[in-house]
């Protein structure tokens, strides 16, 4: 029998890879922009049933929050007034895209399949020891001792697209005519 | 005190950063400076090697000073040092080398004041000097085969300096190519050595020599490889059959045949035989037909001397006929002899080619003699000079032709390795050689003047003259520490004790020199009275009676007319083997090369093209193609990893 | 065939499933589609495949490095989002369209 834990895990799952296939399949980018919010969440919920709270938190604010609303409001700066294709042609390269991403799955399927209905490898997850509390304090320690090169580089990193996005959005001119 | 490692460095370099100097502003016009740094250049080595050769002398001299700057090969057993070194006999080269070198650039300022791109012309100069000393003190084989090739490559751009006349750039080019084939002889002679030593070091080699191990035979390794080096130094010191290009070089500045073809360059076969003296006594074959080729080359070349008209013609075949001496004496053993012509011959040739540079700048680049005559009046200076010069020459005492020429034909007489009829011959060649000098004394600067009237001969400035009074002081005094042993009362000369480490004696095996002071006198008394007589007769000849030699060409019409074109030697070469070369080629060129090597080279560039622009179907700028390629690539990798 | 009654239970592996699942989907919008924008969103959803993966392996080997990662992920993601929309911008700006196509311009 699922316990709730199980069950929340598999209707997040499936809410996500829904609104997931939503994304991709829309043809007003809206849309897609929603899905991406509601998938976002899902995640952000996925995170919490690992015990990640303050990863899932992350996620909603810079994902769910800041990322998309960036994406909303590129797509209302833009106000696209004529239709365009939404997928791309090209029947040979449309038929390799598709084949690659079938054996992808097709072999994630066989996986399942063959790990699953034959011989049971169960890979449970231990217990969540420490408290939340507890886990966000070690995130945030290991985030300031160990890797707080990394950390001071992701800050730079950020101030330089921070300029370079402003440059690009001021550039006006360029080395092409449209066509 | 310097270390010698700085002092080698100084004497190498300075004439390459005179060439970078000159090189760089290679367009100047300014012939002072270029001509004063080069000169300067080569007088700082001069210097610095006066001060190298200084340890060899005096209480606490060492047998040789030498330097390694740093490992240049090291592959399986080949290991070579970029190492320098300066013995007994290499000292003697540098020394002329660098002090003749430093008067013949000194002499170019004057003569290449109104050239148009005299920075250019003293940068190849100068380069050519760096490459010599390579040459002179690479302590192996494959050092002095870079600065072999390297005063081929200057003699080469300093033939066709003026290259905007085809035919002194077809000079240039004949120069070149017929050192390349010594050059290969060279270069096999050099792999024979290694083979059979392990080493390209020159000591290294000489001490590795089997112990009495003479070599009788013909096909015997040690003679191969003498064979071989001795195909080299044909080539580059202008020998049978090789000799043809040395007369065509003279198309280049008159000072550049004074100090390559002349003094130093065509020197170095020579050069080369001395240093390795130990292995060509191995093989005495290989020295017979060193002798025979050298006795041929200075009869032959001698006899054509007597015909030309063209006065740096004239002093060319009298070059070859003096390394056809130097090779005598070589061949006979004597290498300390040949050694010492190398250097009085450098003295002597370089005068009389820079008192020619002087003339044909006086002249306004008139070489043919029958249009000067009587210039004794206008030149007095040039003409005292090449009249010492003259005496050096054709072996007057105490000038210093005299000693070397003496000291060689006598060894060719008495030494065990030498003939009687080697003897005769250079005996003759003496006498020939005398009598073209003489004519062409008599052509230039006595008798009646030729010179055309719009023609107003003027002496050259001191920068001109100066070198040629010094190197006339030289000519005169040069062949003093040769003096024979017999005018000395039995004692060894100073050259003799000189090279007495460095010459190996003819070993006991193939014979006793012959020890007779009445036979030396007599046969010093004999060369020296046919040179004189030679003298006299072409004085008669072209000064006294200037219609006879007319008459004697007419009744000798056949002979004088192959003595005339060089025996028909060029003619010979391109019938018999540069147009069946030229023909071959053109056959390949025409059925091989066309029909299949080019016909490959399509199909080969076919299919390039072929697979490029397939390839370049990938290269669309289409970001979603490179993305399948990524998703693609992935779809493989995992499929390979879980199969 | 007897499916494993186990099996429904929750494990590591369910979450490497979904990972994978998300992954292909966002793959195959980055191949597909044409709108830059919607390429970029399909990007992040890729992103939060992978980040999904890394959480589920940090809590397995109970360790807090994978959130670490995660946490870096994520600002990369935002950074890269801020660029590529930045670029969309400006080609839009250019040709009034976000067609994928006009980014072979910056071929030069």
């Amino acid at each position: 029998m699922l316990s709730s834990a199980d069950f929340l895990f598999y209707f997040l799952g499936l809410v996500s890879l829904v609104f997931g296939l939503g994304v991709v399949l829309f043809r007003n980018p809206i849309y897609s922009a929603l899905c991406l919010v509601i998938t976002m969440i899902s995640v952000a919920g996925i995170f919490g049933t690992l015990d990640a709270w303050f990863i899932a938190g992350v996620q909603l604010i810079v994902y769910a929050g800041a990322v998309t609303v960036l994406f909303v409001m590129v797509l209302m700066l833009f106000d696209l007034k004529h239709e365009m294709k939404t997928f791309s042609k090209g029947v040979i390269g449309n038929g390799v895209k598709l084949a690659a991403s079938g054996v992808l799955l097709g072999m994630l399927g066989t996986y399942i399949w063959a790990t699953y209905a034959t011989e049971p490898t169960f890979k449970p997850l231990p217990a969540a020891a420490t408290s939340s509390i507890k886990a966000t304090k070690d995130l945030a320690t290991s985030l300031f001792t160990t890797y707080i090169f990394s950390f001071e580089v992701i800050g730079i990193l950020l101030l330089v697209i921070a300029v370079g996005a402003v440059t690009l959005s001021r550039i006006t001119g360029g080395t092409h005519h449209a066509d | 005190m310097m270390s010698n490692q700085i002092l080698f460095a100084i004497l190498l370099l300075a004439p390459f950063v005179g060439f970078m100097f000159n090189g760089i502003r290679w367009k100047s016009h300014n012939a002072t400076l270029a001509g004063v740094v080069a000169t300067f250049a080569v007088f700082v080595s001069f210097v610095c090697s006066l001060l190298l050769v200084s340890q060899l002398f005096g209480a606490n001299a060492v047998p040789s000073v030498g330097t390694r700057f740093f490992e240049w090969m090291n592959v399986g057993g080949l290991q070579v040092q970029a190492g320098f070194v300066i013995d007994h006999i290499s000292a003697i080269m540098v020394l002329v080398v660098t002090g003749v070198g430093t008067l013949i650039h000194m002499f170019s300022i004057g003569y290449m004041s109104h050239d148009e791109r005299p920075s250019k012309y003293f940068a190849y100069l100068n380069f050519f000097l760096f490459n010599m000393l390579l040459l002179i003190l690479g302590e192996n084989l494959l050092l002095m085969f870079v600065g072999w090739e390297g005063v081929g490559l200057c003699s080469y751009l300093l033939i066709g300096f003026w290259f905007t006349d085809s035919e002194k750039a077809a000079a240039g080019m004949k120069a070149f190519i017929t050192n390349r084939i010594g050059d290969a002889g060279f270069l096999l002679g050099i792999f024979t050595l290694f083979f059979l030593f392990g080493t390209v070091n020159f000591s290294e080699i000489i001490a590795r020599l089997p112990a009495g191990g003479i070599e009788m035979g013909w096909t015997g390794p040690m003679t191969v490889a003498c064979l071989f080096l001795f195909v080299g130094a044909t080539g580059k010191s202008a020998q049978i059959p090789l000799y043809v290009w040395l007369p065509d070089a003279m198309a280049g500045p008159t000072p550049v045949s004074a100090l390559i073809h002349a003094a130093t360059m065509v020197t170095a076969g020579v050069y080369m035989i001395v240093r390795l003296n130990p292995l060509f006594l191995m093989a005495p074959n290989a020295l017979h037909v060193v002798a025979v080729v050298g006795a041929a080359t200075a009869f032959f070349a001698a006899t054509i001397g007597l015909t030309q008209w063209d006065i740096k013609k004239i002093l060319a075949y009298s070059t070859v006929s003096q390394l056809g001496y130097m090779f005598l004496a070589c061949g006979v053993g004597a290498f300390g002899a040949g050694l010492f012509h190398v250097m009085t011959h450098a003295f002597f040739k370089a005068l009389m080619f820079l008192g020619s540079g002087s003339v044909i700048h006086a002249m306004h680049e008139e070489q043919d003699v029958r249009k000067m005559g009587g210039l004794r009046k206008y030149l007095p200076i040039t003409h005292a000079t090449f009249f010492i010069g003259w005496l050096a020459i054709i072996g007057i005492p105490p000038f210093a032709g005299f000693f070397s020429k003496d000291e060689i034909l006598w060894q060719t007489a008495s030494s065990p390795l030498g003939h009687k009829a080697l003897w005769v011959v250079g005996v003759l060649t003496a006498g020939i050689t005398s009598f073209y000098m003489t004519r062409l004394m008599c052509l230039t600067f006595w008798g009646k003047s030729r010179v055309p009237k719009e023609t107003h001969p003027h002496e050259a400035p001191p920068v001109m003259w100066i070198p040629l009074a010094v190197l006339a002081v030289l000519s005169t005094v040069g062949g003093w520490i040769g003096i024979p042993k017999v005018m000395l009362g039995g004692e060894d000369n100073w050259l003799e004790r000189w090279f007495h480490h460095v010459i190996a004696p003819v070993p006991e095996a193939l014979g006793h020199a012959v020890h007779s002071h009445a036979l030396e006198w007599a046969a010093m008394g004999v060369s020296l009275s046919f040179a004189v007589i030679m003298a006299c007769l072409a004085y008669t000849f072209y000064v006294s009676n200037p219609s006879l030699p007319g008459r004697l060409a007419q009744k000798f019409h056949g002979t004088y007319r192959l003595i005339y074109n060089k025996y028909f030697v060029d003619e010979f070469y391109f019938a018999r083997i540069i147009n069946p070369l030229i023909d071959a080629s053109k056959g390949l060129w025409a059925y091989v090369d066309v029909n299949f090597i080019d016909r490959t080279t399509y199909v080969l560039g076919d299919v390039v093209r072929g697979v490029g622009s397939t390839a370049k179907s990938f290269q669309t700028g289409n970001l979603q193609q490179y993305a399948m390629y990524i998703a693609v690539g992935l779809a493989v990798t995992m499929f390979l990893i879980l199969r | 065939m007897p499916i494993n009654p186990e099996a429904w239970k929750v494990g590591l592996d369910h979450y490497l499933y979904l990972s994978s699942l998300l992954f292909i989907f966002g793959m195959l919008g980055v191949l597909m589609r044409r709108n830059v924008i919607v390429i970029l969103m399909c990007i992040e959803l890729m992103l939060n495949a992978v980040n999904i993966s890394f959480i589920a392996f940090s809590r397995y080997a109970e360790s807090t490095n994978g959130q670490v990662m995660v946490f870096f992920v994520m600002t990369i993601a935002a950074a890269e989002a801020a660029v590529g929309l930045a670029l969309a911008v400006t080609v839009f700006k250019k040709f009034k369209e976000v067609n994928i196509r006009f980014f072979e311009h910056l071929k030069g």
